[in-house]
């Protein structure tokens, strides 16, 4: 009697059992595409990483494209430079060209057994600092910080995308002997508070007590448009660099739109990975036909010490 | 005041100008029961005026003073004639007799298809919902409705709705007139809706009566019975999964009558014999100990959900009648443990104990009082509270005890609450000056609290200060009011009109959120038996729900309109065509744009589960759109009787910062949809059912490449790279197409106070693996596969039912 019981108990259970089994997968496409990744500003060659998407079932790796025609445009569809592979799918620009600010470029860039690709897009004038004021304190939490503020001039009408980041430049000495060099000069950037309501939050995290960290900030004039604008926050690990007497840089980067996105997609795409509880994010690119990115900023530096 | 006259005047208007009238006015009821039968119709054969009773039976009809035949009919029921001289006013209420068998020739049906002006909306008989095969059993109104066209049924086994390309928020259901947040058991597999509790259910989907307001895209309107004035009745079922009780009668005979019906499953008390199983495998629940050290553990967990409704009504008198009803329903997942152990040199000795679950579920309460003020006048003036909540939370405690140290011990726990709380008061009217003229208006308010996410964390212990923490969204409040006028008004044998507004308003905070929503219908006669209908309704919906896409959890938060999120609104047109054609068939098929705006989603990446962010912050806000065409062929007498629906639709959703502000399919978009159900009685002791459902494939969201991209570190030349899986649209991807067949039998038994039956049923009787969601999975061999996950097999079921 117990043994009928316990069987009939077991009916209901094994009603909510599942199964998977694998199904034809109907793509409408998943041959293999050109990537194209490439970033410019005012202050770098121009350059290219070409390589192909790998289709979701393929077992493949990535591979970089080592036979591309890639070349630049500007904006009359004159050529300016026409890259040339470097080896692992890196492509640079033999006659030194560099980008200019408020030019539109395209990059087209064609590889056997592919779809040719193009993106187009123009990274904006540079924007000036007009001050930065920076001040020693110490929050609640007893710690130092270097409250700093930037200050610059949004030009007014068209939208603007920034970028703004610390970074702390040395040199390293190397002594392992794991370079070639015995010295390596680095350029990291440092974690930085930010409070302020322009600045997106896709890219914040929480560090050493402060929810509101980010390594570069990101905003845009909706706000703002046209102003003096006055950006404030705090370099958070600034008793390390204090002691250190490091240098370092604060760098504004009036961004394209199309750069700002990618940014703010990819960001948001890193932090919903492997979350089975979020909602898909779709990085945003602006190949045509492909994927990747093709856009950039205009870099304004600024020095200070620590 | 000045719109108050203005109604009183017109009111007036259609008064006098019917001077030489008289007024038959009354109540329709079943005559074993006390019922009232809703929607019954009531015609004079010499006038050819008639009329429908309302939702409490009443019904009101002003005649030219001449001699009348009456005749009042409903479907399954003996129709009854009524002559006499019309010169006064007279009461008359009518008692109608159910037929034992439906006989095409003898029975009289409801009001025709063609006849209606209302269009878009179809009744489901309770008897058909007991005599159709359901999933393990479960007679489940819902899963019924999802057979019509236009209404599509969501994930696999649910019972969520989503009708005509809205949301499964955009359904307002009420039962007995209050409004259900949520309408579902065990993550939507079950509906909350007791078949045995309920009277009748009426769907609309479009060319709504300016009566109803507060949601975009449907009304399920689900009214309760009222319990037996006559007779002491019950009836219940014993099922595999769960067993319900439905007990009625008079308080006092005539006078007052009361129903309650509940419901619980018992996957848990089934489960327990193995949780125990384990335990004594485990060594549990004996306290062992040993010179080495000792342990014992003991758990316990199960899952199960109940529901109750009740309801008492009481007649004053003729004219006046109380009524108190209430649904209760509780969800709960439960895990208790325990565990003691001692260290192996005996010094010390730790007793633990834990418990965590999740509760969910909704509590409604409605007191209501009917007066017939007069002979053409019905008033209905209703109070009612509606309640969901939802609690996830545990605790643990453990003591430790040591040889040589004083006894430490902790307690820890956590909460997370959410939940949506409504008071409401309204009063509601029925006025039939004549015969041409059916008007409706009422007005009412309702206080909304909202529960948006609220979490509690607690840690005391015995050496030290202790945390006691609350956190998350603030509680929200809202008052929703409103007002309606609605005519149904025949102008002439073929053109017949439902005008009207409704009129509602939503104050949060400093916001206040008005809306004047004009409703319109219209039905033209084209022949004896078949019309022309149109419509067009303008909806607009003052709460939001912040939802799973995929699932429906219990963790779904309804949250109000606030100064950043505004309300959603929705314009319907609809143009169709009836007919009743011979031997009881009826054929209907209808072409309907919807466009809404302002819905909510999550942004993109943002988890919808587990965060104590601001649910303002995680939403974006965007537009919709849907059209289709709906046919649906219905036999509702005869042996054979069931439909077949067939939806051709679309729907697409546009929000700016989703899919790159380009439009994309919504998740329940699906091209072809078809139900089928049927019912044949071989003889008074058997019937079966059947029901095929096929639907083409959802839409679904899925990386078909992957790429290295730029890492966002920086701009820099060096900037490393990151592989990214690249989605080139949203809801891009098609999942296989959905079909079950459904078969079920019914053996009957009747003694002389005694029914039974035995119900077998197959759910997906031919074991198609329908896909619940769709994966990546990779092999041994580094190859990926694209993969489905199917819930449910051919699903046997057996339940015994009884009435007595």
């Amino acid at each position: 009697m117990k043994k009928l019981i316990l069987f009939l108990s077991a009916i209901p259970l094994l009603l909510f059992t599942n199964c998977t089994k694998q199904i034809e997968f109907d793509a409408q496409d998943i041959a293999p595409r050109i990537v194209v990744n490439s970033l410019f500003t005012n202050d770098s060659l121009w350059a290219a990483n070409i390589s192909r998407s790998v289709g979701v079932l393929e077992s493949t790796s990535y591979t970089s494209i080592n036979d591309a025609d890639v070349s630049i445009f500007d904006g009359n569809g004159i050529e300016v430079t026409t890259l040339t592979n470097q080896g692992d799918g890196l492509y640079t620009s033999p006659t030194g060209a560099m980008p200019v600010a408020d030019e539109l470029y395209t990059i087209e860039v064609s590889a056997p057994g592919y779809t040719p690709v193009s993106a187009t897009n123009r990274i904006p004038a540079a924007v000036q600092i007009n001050s930065i004021d920076t001040v020693s304190s110490t929050n609640s939490d007893g710690q130092t910080i270097l409250e700093t503020t930037i200050n610059f001039q949004d030009p007014p009408a068209n939208a603007n995308y920034y970028m703004v980041e610390v970074l702390v430049k040395g040199t390293w000495i190397d002594e392992w002997g794991e370079f070639e060099e015995d010295t390596i000069e680095f350029r990291e950037p440092l974690e930085i508070s930010c409070d302020d309501v322009n600045v997106e939050t896709v890219n914040r995290f929480s560090f050493d007590g402060f929810d509101n960290t980010y390594l570069y900030l990101m905003l845009k004039d909706e706000n703002f448009d046209g102003e003096d604008y006055a950006l404030t926050f705090s370099v958070i690990n600034y008793a390390e660099l204090k002691d250190l007497q490091l240098f370092g840089e604060i760098r504004l980067v009036n961004t394209s739109e199309a750069y700002f996105n990618y940014l703010k997609s990819f960001n948001m795409y890193q932090r919903a990975s492997g979350n089975p509880f979020a909602t898909p994010v779709q990085v945003y690119s602006n190949v045509e036909n492909g994927m990747g990115i093709f856009a950039g900023g205009t870099l304004t530096y600024w020095d200070v010490e620590f | 005041m000045k719109k108050i006259s203005i109604v009183l005047l017109f009111l007036s208007c259609l008064q006098f100008s019917f001077a030489q009238n008289f007024t038959i006015s009354g109540t329709v009821k079943e005559s074993k029961t006390g019922e009232p039968i809703i929607g019954a119709k009531i015609y004079d054969l010499k006038s050819k005026k008639g009329t429908l009773s309302n939702e409490y039976g009443f019904y009101s009809l002003t005649l030219p003073q001449d001699s009348v035949y009456l005749r009042v009919s409903y479907i399954g029921y003996t129709a009854m004639e009524y002559q006499f001289d019309g010169v006064n006013n007279r009461a008359l209420s009518v008692e109608l007799m159910t037929i034992q068998e439906l006989d095409e020739v003898t029975v009289t049906a409801e009001k025709n298809i063609e006849e209606r002006t209302q269009m878009s909306s179809f009744d489901v008989s309770i008897e058909k919902i007991k005599a159709l095969p359901v999933f393990l059993g479960e007679k489940d109104i819902i899963k019924t409705i999802q057979l019509f066209p236009g209404v599509q049924s969501g994930s696999e086994g649910s019972s969520g709705i989503y009708v005509r390309g809205g949301g499964q928020d955009q359904n307002l259901m009420l039962l007995d007139g209050v409004p259900i947040y949520n309408a579902t058991h065990l993550f939507g597999f079950f509906s909350i809706f007791n078949a045995d509790a309920i009277n009748k259910v009426t769907m609309i989907k479009g060319g709504f009566p300016a009566r109803y307001g507060g949601r975009l895209s449907s009304v399920l309107d689900i009214r309760m019975k009222e319990g037996n004035m006559k007779e002491f009745h019950g009836e219940g079922s014993i099922g595999l999964i769960s067993s319900k009780l439905s007990l009625e009668g008079p308080i006092k005979k005539d006078k007052t009558s009361f129903i309650i019906s509940g419901r619980r499953t018992y996957i848990d008390v089934l489960a327990r014999p193995f949780v125990n199983m384990r335990n004594r495998n485990q060594g549990g629940g004996k306290g062992k100990e040993d010179g080495g050290g000792g342990a014992s553990e003991t758990q316990t967990g199960g899952y199960y959900f109940w529901d109750l409704n009740a309801k008492i009504n009481h007649k004053f008198s003729e004219t006046s009648r109380l009524y108190l009803s209430g649904y209760f329903g509780r969800d709960r997942f439960y895990n208790d443990a325990s565990n003691s152990y001692t260290t192996a040199e005996d010094t010390s000795s730790t007793d633990e104990t834990s418990s965590n679950g999740l509760r969910w579920g909704n509590a409604i309460a409605a007191v209501r009082w009917n007066k017939i003020i007069s002979p053409k006048l019905f008033m209905n003036l209703t109070g009612t509270f509606s309640q969901y909540e939802f609690t996830v939370g545990g605790q643990n405690e453990s003591t430790t005890t040591y040889l040589n140290a004083p006894t430490t011990s902790q307690s820890t726990a956590f909460n997370y609450d959410s939940g949506i709380q409504d008071w409401t008061v309204k009063a509601d009217f029925d006025y039939r000056p004549n015969p041409n003229h059916t008007i409706k208006f009422g007005f009412g308010d309702t206080y909304h609290t909202f529960v948006p996410g609220v979490n509690q964390i607690s840690l005391t212990n015995n050496t030290s200060s202790g945390i006691d923490t609350t956190f998350g969204s603030s509680r929200q409040y809202g008052h929703e009011h409103w007002a309606y006028f609605e005519d149904d008004w025949e102008i002439s044998a073929r053109l017949k009109l439902n005008i009207g507004v409704h009129f509602s308003g939503f104050k949060a905070n400093q916001e206040w959120y008005p809306s004047v929503q004009p409703r319109f219908a219209a039905r033209y006669m084209l022949n004896e038996n078949s019309s022309l209908k149109m419509s067009y309704s303008s909806m607009t919906q003052f709460l939001h729900l912040l939802t799973n896409p995929t699932i429906g959890l219990p963790t779904d938060l309804w949250v109000p309109v606030t100064d950043r999120v505004a309300p959603e609104y929705s314009n319907q047109f609809a143009l169709g065509y009836a007919q009743t054609l011979s031997k009881g068939f009826q054929f209907s098929v209808e072409g309907y744009y919807k466009d809404m705006r302002n819905l909510i989603a999550y942004k993109e990446g943002v988890s919808f589960f587990g965060s104590s962010q601001d649910w303002q912050d995680k939403i974006t806000v965007g537009n919709g759109n849907s059209y289709g065409l709906e046919l649906l062929v219905e036999k509702k007498i005869g042996k054979t009787s069931g439909w077949i629906g067939y939806t051709l639709s679309w729907s697409n959703r546009q929000f700016d910062s989703l899919n790159f502000g380009n439009p994309y399919p919504y998740i329940y978009d699906r091209r072809h949809d078809i139900g089928l159900a049927v019912t044949h009685k071989f003889s008074e002791r058997v019937d079966i059912g059947i029901v095929w459902v096929f639907g083409s494939g959802y839409a679904t969201t899925l990386a078909q490449q992957t790429y290295l991209g730029v890492d966002g570190l920086g701009i820099g030349a060096n900037t490393p790279y990151a592989p990214i899986e690249h989605i080139e649209e949203r809801n891009d991807y098609r999942m296989p197409a959905y079909h079950r067949l459904d078969i079920g039998v019914n053996l009957h038994k009747k003694k002389k106070k005694w029914e039974s039956t035995w119900s077998f049923g197959l759910y997906n009787a031919y074991s198609r693996q329908n896909a619940f969601f769709l994966f990546f999975e990779e092999g041994n061999n580094g190859t990926r596969t694209l993969n489905q996950l199917s819930l449910f097999p051919v699903l046997p079921s057996i339940s015994y039912s009884f009435k007595f």
